[in-house]
Order: C-alpha cells, then structure tokens, then sequence
C-alpha cells in the first residue's frame, strides 16, 4: 500500500518536472531567439531564426547598436540614476520609518496614514502638474534633479517596507543605549539598521529595479540627448527612420544585458523583494 | 537650572524629528502631494498650460469626458485588458506555483528562470515582442499549420489587444507565482496529510483544503495584476502605439495625448482622475471580494 502510493508519488513529480521544464522552455524562447539573431546580419535572420549564427556569426550589430544608442552614455546615465536614487530609500525612509515606529503620536501617526495612503495613488494622478513642477524646482535635465524625484516618489513604499521590519526588532536594546548616553542618531545607525538590513536590501533592490526600467516619469524630466537612459535611447532608436531589425536585437540585448546581471547576483533578493514589496510592484 | 536642561532636552528632541523625519517628509509633500493636489484642481480649470491664466469651470471637463467616446473606448479597452492578464497570469502563476511546491529537481533554478520575464521592464519588454510577433510567430504559423499565429499582428483592433494581454501575461505570471508559493509554503503540512488519512483525492486537496488556506494570496495577486495592468502605459506605447487608428489605447495614452499633445492640461487632469477613481474602485471592490472568503489557518 505504502509502496504503491511512493511509486504514485513518484511518478507524480515526474510528470510535475517534465511539465515545469517545458513552461520553462517556452517562457523562456524570446530570450533565445533575441540573443541568438542579434549575431547574425538581417538576411540570416529571416531564413532560419531557430538556428545558431555558425559561419555568418558576426559582432557588427553590437558595434552597430552601441554607436547608435550612444550605449556607454546612456549606461552611465542609468547607473547613475540608479545607483544615487537607492540614498533616498535606504537613508531617507529607513530613518523615518523607525522613527514613525518609535514614537508613536498623533503628529507621526497622521504622517504614517498618509504616506501609506499615497500607495495606492498611481503616477498617472499627479504626472500632469509633476512635469510643469520640476522644471520650475529646476530638477529637470539634471541627473542630480532625477535623482531627487526618485527619492521622492519611493518614500511610500519604501517607508511601509522599512516601518514592518522596525516593528519585528526589539525595543530592549535600544532602550540600553539611551541609557549608556548613545543619542538616537548613533542609536539609529549602530544598533537598528544591522538589524533591519534585510529589509533595506529588499527595499534597495525592488528601487532598483524600477529606477532602472522607469520610463513614464523619467521621460519627463529628462530630455536632453545627453541625458538619456537607456529605456530612453532605446525609444529613440525605434522610431528612427533607418530601422534595422538586426542593430535593433544588439541593441535590446545590450539592454537586458545589465539587469539579467543584477538579477543574478541578487537573485535572493530580488525573489524576496517580490513577496514584501508586493503593494507596488 | 533645571528648567535649562529641559529647555536643552526639548530643543535637542525637536532636532532629532528633523533629522530624521524632515528629508523624507519634504521630498513627499512637494513632489508627491503638492501635484497631486494640483491635478485635482487642474481638473476643475480649462487651462491649456501655456496661458498664465485660466477659468475655472467646475464639473464641466468632468461632464465633457462623460460624452467623449475615444476615451471610453481606451477605458473599455484597458479594462477588458485587465481582466484576461489578470485571469491569465493568476492562473498560469497559480499552477507553477503549486508543482514547484513540490520536492521537484532544481527548483530555485526553475524559480527564478520563471521570473526572468519581470526583469525586463519598460518599452524594452514591448520592443522584445514586436520582434517576436512580426519574425518568430509567423515561422511557428508555417510549422504548425495554425493560421492564428501567421497573422498580421498589430493592424487590426482584436490582433493588437490579443497581443498586449499576451505580452503582459508573459511578463507577469512569473511575478504571480512568486507570490502563490509564499502562500503554499506557508500552508501546515498537517492539513494536508490530515486529508490525505481522511482519504481525499488529491484534486479535492487543491479545491477545498490547500486554496481556502492560501486565500490571502489569491487577494493580494488579483490586486497586483488588476491594478499594474490597468496603470498600463510603457508597454502599449512601445508594442502597439495605440495603433491601428488609436483603437488599443489604454487610458494612460490617451490621457498623456490629451494632456500634452493636444494641450489640454485641465481637460487631461479630469481624465486622469477618472482613471485614478476607476482603479480605486476595481481594486477595492475585488479586495472586498475575495478577503471575505479568506480562512483563519
């Protein structure tokens, strides 16, 4: 009996596997045939796109794509914005969120209600004034100016994530170093941020993800060639008049490139962020 | 004397709020609330953006928006969008989910392949499919014989929303999954093996043990994919572009064009409003919905 229903099982997974590994195979062929075609030049494309680059293997579209999207500048522009907008969340909100949480009042309370109400408020509510607003604040076409309006924009989520995980670190030992004469700001950085470190890393890397893919907002404020990221300049290569399909495959898999990185790298967190972070996406 | 050191302890209190609440708090409340607050009133005004001044008109954009048809096709669009992606990626996500809940080989390899998807984002993800639709389907129609796969994609209406919901649910069934299985992981093996001695069957194990538990994701991954595809914007610009004749615009595009294109920044800020309390509405009402059949573990 127990043998049969093993045997059951076992087939079970079996079939479960074989299921999953073709759902992967599948969700996964755009990936192929993308990186597969960009070393090949147009016309192999079209007679065999399954198949591997073999003698025409070619890195002309790469050269291609990198002069024509300005790759490099647009690279830096992105890292850039990425990587400063990541202070706004990891210091700003982590800062308020454990304030908010420690010193509970009618004052933070009310500020609590409203950041996190603010979550369900999506950009489209406030993008119409927001482009007129940062050209007279003078954050647009600066990168420092972007920055600043990431930094604004993920204190919702970002002070929500961070608040949760206050809550779970114990009070005791904060209290402790009051009393040794440690003052809230050193209090703050030496004893509750390592404890909170998981959640900062989840908050940085679910920003991250979004800093780097923004689109809608960053169009906004940023229109200066020189500026461009790379979602940007990749906007502007496609509705270039001289398209060309297999420039165009480098181009996107110059793209991906950085963020399939990121992800490996980060992977565990980046699975976790998904979970936690769930309220946005 | 002691009125001096409380007088010292109070000042040094009302610094420590500065430093650590004021640098968020301001960033909030002049990029995030302040034109918030603007487009509300915007929505009330007729201003074109370029004049300095303008009337204010009360509920007339909001009257105006009632007859305009464009924008109800685009509303009409984008919701029925947001129903097939949520069904679709709920659905597929749901079902990864469960098979690699089980003691399946290489499964955090399987996890995160099945997420890849997600990572692409803006018009990147959509610039991706339109390579895939108009050079690898037409290859697959010839080799299956499946006409539905040949076809032109992005000249008729139907082709063109069939392909936004099908790029979408690629983009984010892998996200669904994530959020099914710290759902599943999460529900005690003793429900299950409680079953399995009672003698279920392993399809009424699903039905009425396993998915009552995970309720709370089913809530939580309904609301994500109704409310991000009705937010939908970078994806349609970048795979259809509204075309054919602007008939798979979603609502987002068709605000930006009134909004920017066409000037009409008071006229846009009603739309865009329209919109806000639209997904407000959805999202609360599926919320209401499906919380209410979520069980106590």
């Amino acid at each position: 009996m127990t043998l049969s229903l093993k045997r059951r099982n076992q087939t079970n997974t079996a079939l479960w596997t074989l299921f999953l590994a073709a759902c992967l195979c599948l969700t996964l062929v755009p990936f192929y045939i993308i990186i597969v075609n960009s070393f090949k030049p147009y016309a192999e494309i079209s007679r065999d796109i399954f198949a591997w680059p073999g003698s025409s293997f070619t890195t002309y579209n790469y050269h291609e794509a990198w002069r024509r999207l300005n790759f490099g500048n647009s690279l830096k522009n992105t890292a850039i914005i990425s990587i400063f907008s990541n202070f706004g969340g990891v210091v700003f909100c982590g800062m308020t969120g454990y304030w908010i949480t420690r010193h509970p009042n009618r004052f933070t309370r009310l500020c609590f209600f409203v950041i996190i109400a603010f979550m369900a408020i999506p950009f489209q509510a406030l993008m119409i004034p927001f482009s007129r607003l940062t050209t007279k604040l003078h954050l647009s076409n600066s990168l420092l100016g972007m920055v600043v309006c990431f930094w604004a924009m993920t204190v919702s989520l970002s002070t929500f994530i961070i608040t949760g995980a206050v809550k779970a670190v114990p009070e005791e030992i904060e209290c402790a170093a009051k009393i040794d004469g440690c003052n809230a700001f050193r209090t703050y950085w030496l004893i509750v941020f390592p404890q909170i470190k998981g959640s900062i890393f989840t908050v940085a890397t679910i920003n991250t993800l979004w800093f780097w893919n923004d689109y809608l907002m960053t169009q906004m404020v940023l229109s200066k060639n020189s500026l461009r990221t790379i979602q940007i300049s990749m906007q502007s290569l496609f509705n270039e008049a001289f398209f060309a399909w297999d420039v165009a495959l480098a181009a996107l898999t110059l793209s991906i490139l950085p963020l399939f990185i990121f992800f490996v790298i980060a992977q565990k967190q980046v699975l976790a962020g998904a979970s936690a972070g769930a309220v946005k996406g | 004397m002691q009125s001096v050191s409380r007088f010292k302890r109070k000042t040094l209190e009302a610094l420590d709020y500065v430093i650590f609440m004021a640098p968020a708090l301001i960033l909030f409340v002049v990029l995030c609330l302040t034109p918030f607050f603007q487009q509300i009133w915007y929505s009330f005004t007729n201003w074109n953006g370029i004049k300095a001044d303008y009337d204010v008109v009360g509920v007339a954009n909001y009257v105006k928006v009632f007859s305009d048809t464009k924008f109800w096709t685009s509303m009409w669009f984008t919701i029925k969008f947001a129903f097939f992606v949520t069904i679709f990626s709920n659905t597929i996500g749901f079902i990864w989910a469960y098979g690699l809940s089980k003691s399946i080989p290489m499964r955090n390899f399987m996890r995160a392949g099945f997420y890849m998807p997600k990572i692409v984002g803006g018009v990147i993800l959509g610039f991706v499919w339109r390579f895939i639709f108009q050079n690898l389907f037409p290859v697959i129609g010839q080799l299956t014989g499946v006409d539905w796969f040949s076809q032109m994609w992005f000249t008729t209406a139907s082709s063109s929303f069939w392909a936004l919901v099908i790029v979408m649910t690629w983009s984010s069934s892998g996200y669904m999954m994530i959020i099914y299985l710290a759902g599943l992981t999460s529900v005690s093996t003793d429900y299950i093996e409680a079953a399995v001695v009672d003698g279920a069957k392993s399809r009424h194990i699903l039905f009425k043990v396993i998915l009552p538990l995970i309720m709370p994701s089913v809530t939580q991954g309904l609301f994500l994919s109704i409310v991000n595809s009705l937010r939908m914007y970078d994806l349609n610009i970048s795979l259809t572009n509204g075309n054919p004749f602007r008939l798979s615009e979603a609502v987002t595009m068709n605000v930006y064009q009134t909004a920017f294109s066409s000037n009409q920044l008071g006229y846009g800020s009603a739309k865009a409003m329209i919109l806000v309390i639209v997904i407000a509405v959805i999202s609360l009402l599926q919320v209401a919905l499906t919380s209410k059949k979520e069980v106590s573990q």
